[in-house]
């Protein structure tokens, strides 16, 4: 079975991928997450991100249409597969269920 | 539309996977594209920054794998799992190598620096020194400062040259503007033309341009900045209180480079003929001698047309007398470093920042160096063709599966260039860590980078192949011989690759050893000379230099105001002063009735002056200290008293002749012989006269002080300001002035003497690798004899004995060719040691010891082991 475990930083990348829905490709992905997150980041650390997403299989890919303002390259697109919805939603699922048992007490003090 | 740097471009397409390079180089135009209309420069380098960041594992591409590659790959893996086994061999081999490079390294950055001074300026090919020449008893004597209207005589006799220039030195000079005074040597005066002959950076003005007065000041940038500021000097006026006259600021250059021999802090663009008569009268006089002179011949000039017609030329401007004495030389500009060891000073020469080099030293040092590196390849090829006999297993299953003995050869030769390889690694990292130490023993100021520079990278790979090659051939050799015969009897190969591995030892040892002895004989000549009884006392003295008429008026009011420090126990005054850099006076002295003549230095000083040196008298008295009396007084050496042929020179009357005047002297005393110079040379005959006599002046005080130096400086320092306000101080320590003789061979010796230690320490390697090899193999035999009954001695001898022998082949070898070089270095010195046998003997004794205490614990370890675990072990 492949490795369920989800990075941090992988997981913003795989959250902004299934967001953007169909339009999810590096730079737009790079913009989000610099806008979300308030702070740089550099496009090649999205990259490897994606490339792990990928070969985890929580995210799959195809090739877009030539633009020129790439320098006659291809855009790379991203989905999220069904695999990586779950596995996005138990993550979410185990920290609202962590958060609720946090005591009221703890926001008074 | 902008583009991204192509570079950046190029290089993300090279390493970059096919199937990844649409998304990163897609995105990255893009990110760049968006950027570029904020700011174009910031998007280029973040495009660099993107690039270099995507450099990843996961973008770059695959090797693809052929299979010669697999080989190769298969040899490195081999290395590198040996390396592991067998650590302390491989780390033994690979250190030695490093610390040949580094060595090597460093001393091809010293040579090629000395070698470069003076290279910088872009007509330095065409640039040439007159040089006088002038015959004497000793035969042809050279001198760096010449006739003062050769320059221009040159340059309007022969068509060759296209320009000359003179630079005459100025002595101290001092320039104030308001309150700031900057005075120094490091100034000279120079006809404008010098600056279409030598490289100055002009940053500001023009030097060139006409000015009012006889000179015009154009300033270093250092200078300017002291006197200026931040204010831009050119069109200003700086007084300049030696001479009592304001001077206009041509022009500032930039600071001259470290590797120029001259570096002036200030050029004086003088107009001579603007001079005061008698000045001027004497800068065209071909009788006046104070001028260094510089020519810049035509593009392809014929150099020996000048130097065949000097006596035609000369001719049209001397008398018969001089003619048959002078005659000059042209000396190219770029040899002025290291070609003018045999160049008289007179004193007068512009100040140099870098002393002369030495060409003989840069051969040596050089030698040096690849006798190091020599030394470094053997201890590989040794270290190697044993390891050879432990793998004629692995040759022989290589062999067994096919390969062939070019394929062993690639394989050695693949392990040399990684050892090599990494050996070039240690050997930056280490040059990087010593450079500091380095600069400071070569007297340098290099930078690291320097060793990389363009002359020197094309060496690095040259002594790389060169030793690789080297290395790699007798191993590769050896090994491909033993995988022959796979059957063949290893004891059989032991014992002819012995022989070599022997005399390669013996050589190494050779090497290290007259290293060594020529170190010790260079310290022991070094210490000699800075200890021996010079005939008078150093200790504590100051010279401060009197360099206004001012001064030297009221030098007996200046006396006693420093006489009023109670650190300052006597002061006295005189023309010069013991390790002098200004010309020594040379007068001649003549016995009554003529008998005999000989010529002597000349020293004016007062009565106080011998106690201040603490030379005492053999015969006679010294002056009485009232000027009247003792003006035609005077006083010689014992070396004087001899050559003039006087048993009881007291009493009698001398002659003195200079520039056809003549004086009666009486001498009333006679003090011991002292060294006034380098012990190069030998004593003189040496008179001292009182201070007021008719032809030399007062140049000098000399100050004796008791302790409290911070004190000291800072009264003579007020009383120079007091009754000279205009002058600073110039103020030398006596040791410090007398060590500048000795400065170059102290820091000449220093790096032979650490090339010499590193040798050492790679002899040792190579001998502990060897070592360490014999007592493996003998393991087994060891044990067995101390099962019979073999004492430790006997096992010591065992081992050892074979590696004595060499030591003491090699040092037969040894002593013959440093007792050679040792000779022909003292030989420079008037005043040497002796070459004793001790010192053969001591550094023999010295390698013994140490090259045993390496392996001592070695072989003890094995000598005590239990017989039982080494006769199991295999």
């Amino acid at each position: 079975m492949k490795d369920h475990s989800l990075g941090e930083f992988e997981e913003l990348v795989l959250l902004i991928v299934a967001a953007l829905h169909d339009e999810a490709y590096g730079v737009a992905i790079l913009e989000q997450l610099e806008t979300k997150l308030n702070k740089k980041v550099n496009i090649s650390a999205i990259h490897v991100a994606l490339k792990r997403l990928e070969n985890k299989g929580f995210a799959e890919s195809r090739f877009g249409g030539i633009t020129s303002d790439r320098g006659g390259r291809r855009k790379k697109f991203y989905t999220i597969t069904a695999l990586g919805k779950r596995v996005l939603d138990e993550q979410y699922a185990l920290r609202t269920s962590i958060y609720q048992q946090i005591p009221r007490i703890s926001f008074n003090s | 539309m902008s583009h991204p740097p192509k570079i950046a471009l190029q290089f993300l397409r090279w390493y970059c996977r096919e199937d990844r390079i649409d998304e990163v180089e897609g995105d990255l135009v893009e990110l760049f594209c968006m950027r570029t209309h904020h700011s174009h420069r910031l998007a280029q380098l973040q495009f660099f920054w993107d690039v270099l960041r995507s450099f990843r594992w996961v973008n770059i591409k695959k090797l693809k794998i052929n299979y010669n590659m697999v080989e190769i790959i298969n040899y490195i893996k081999i290395f590198f799992r040996r390396f592991r086994i067998e650590s302390s061999h491989y780390l033994i081999n690979t250190l030695g190598m490093a610390l040949g490079f580094a060595v090597f390294l460093l001393i091809i950055a010293y040579v090629s620096h000395e070698q470069n001074i003076d290279h910088f300026h872009t007509k330095s090919d065409r640039v040439y020194r007159v040089l006088e020449t002038r015959k004497t008893e000793n035969g042809l004597t050279k001198y760096e400062v010449s006739i003062n209207p050769l320059a221009a005589a040159l340059k309007a006799d022969f068509p060759e040259v296209e320009e000359s220039a003179r630079m005459v030195y100025m002595g101290s000079s001092a320039l104030k503007r308001g309150d700031a005074l900057f005075g120094n040597r490091e100034h000279i005066m120079a006809d404008p033309a010098i600056f279409n002959i030598l490289d100055f950076e002009i940053i500001q003005g023009d030097p060139k341009k006409d000015f009012n007065g006889p000179i015009g000041i154009v300033l270093s940038e250092y200078l300017a900045n002291i006197l200026f500021g931040n204010e831009n000097p050119v069109g200003q006026t700086v007084e300049m209180t030696n001479w009592d006259m304001n001077a206009e600021i041509l022009a500032v250059y930039k600071d001259m480079p470290e590797n120029s021999t001259y570096r002036f802090d200030g050029v004086y663009v003088a107009n001579f003929d603007a001079f005061p008569p008698n000045y001027a009268k004497w800068f065209n006089s071909w009788e006046g001698r104070g001028s260094t002179s510089l020519v810049l011949l035509k593009e392809q000039a014929n150099l020996q047309t000048i130097n065949s017609q000097s006596k035609d030329f000369l001719a049209k401007y001397l008398n018969e007398e001089q003619l048959a004495k002078v005659d000059f030389e042209l000396q190219a500009w770029t040899d002025l470093h290291l070609q003018s060891g045999d160049v008289e000073e007179m004193g007068t020469e512009p100040i140099k920042a870098i002393a002369y080099g030495n060409q003989s030293f840069l051969n040596t040092i050089l030698i040096v160096g690849y006798l190091v590196l020599f030394i470094a390849a053997l201890n590989y090829i040794n270290l190697n063709s044993v390891q050879a006999l432990k793998r004629s297993k692995e040759a022989g299953i290589r062999k067994v599966n096919g390969a062939t003995i070019g394929q062993l050869r690639v394989q050695l030769y693949t392990e040399a260039f990684l050892t090599m390889f990494i050996a070039y690694g240690i050997s930056i990292g280490f040059v990087a860590v010593v450079f500091p130490y380095f600069n400071l023993i070569a007297g340098k100021s290099l930078s690291f980078p320097y060793i990389f520079s363009d002359d020197l990278i094309y060496y690095h790979l040259v002594m790389f192949a060169v030793v690789w090659l080297f290395s790699g051939l007798i191993p590769s050799l050896n090994y491909a011989s033993i995988s022959r015969h796979l059957s063949q009897n290893i004891k059989n190969v032991q014992s002819k690759g012995g022989v070599l591995r022997k005399s390669f030892v013996a050589i190494q040892y050779a090497i290290s050893l007259v290293l060594i002895i020529a170190t010790v004989v260079l310290f022991r000549q070094m210490q000699f000379v800075q200890q021996k009884d010079l005939g008078f006392d150093r200790e504590k003295v100051i010279t401060l230099d009197i360099n206004s008429g001012k001064a030297r008026s009221s030098f007996q009011e200046i006396i006693n105001a420093l006489e009023s420090n109670a650190d300052i126990e006597h002061v006295t005054t005189s023309s010069r002063v013991p390790g002098e850099w200004k010309a020594h006076i040379n007068t001649e002295i003549t016995t009554e009735g003529g008998e005999s003549t000989i010529k002597a230095a000349h020293y004016a000083v007062d009565h106080k002056w011998l106690n201040v040196y603490n030379i005492e008298l053999s015969q006679g008295s010294n002056f009485s200290g009232s000027p009247t009396s003792d003006t035609l007084k005077m006083i010689i050496n014992e070396k004087a008293a001899a050559a003039l042929g006087l048993a009881d020179p007291v009493g009698t009357t001398l002659s003195l002749s200079r520039n056809g005047n003549n004086w009666k002297f009486q001498v009333i005393g006679v003090t011991g012989n002292f060294h006034f110079e380098s012990l190069r040379n030998r004593i003189e005959p040496v008179f001292l006269t009182s201070w007021n006599n008719p032809i030399m002046q007062i140049d000098y005080f000399n100050i004796k002080y008791r302790n409290n130096i911070p004190d000291v400086v800072a009264h003579i320092e007020k009383v120079q300001s007091t009754f000279d306000p205009k002058t600073p101080a110039e103020i030398n320590f006596l040791d410090d002035r007398w060590n500048r003789y000795y400065k170059a061979d102290n820091s000449r010796s220093d790096l032979i003497l650490t090339a010499t230690v590193v040798s050492i320490f790679i002899s040792l390697f190579g001998l502990f690798g060897l070592v360490n090899f014999t007592a493996e193999r003998k393991t087994k035999e060891i044990g067995i004899r101390k099962v019979l009954g073999a004492n430790l001695s006997q096992l010591f001898a065992l081992v050892l004995k074979d590696y004595l022998l060499l030591l003491c082949i090699a040092f037969v070898v040894a002593v013959p060719v440093s007792w050679y070089l040792a000779q022909e270095w003292l030989s420079s010195f008037a005043y040497r040691i002796s070459l004793s046998p001790l010192i053969f003997m001591l550094a023999f004794l010295f390698v013994v010891v140490i090259s045993l205490a390496t392996v001592v614990y070695r072989i003890y370890r094995l000598a005590i082991h239990n017989p039982v675990q080494s006769l199991r072990y295999e």
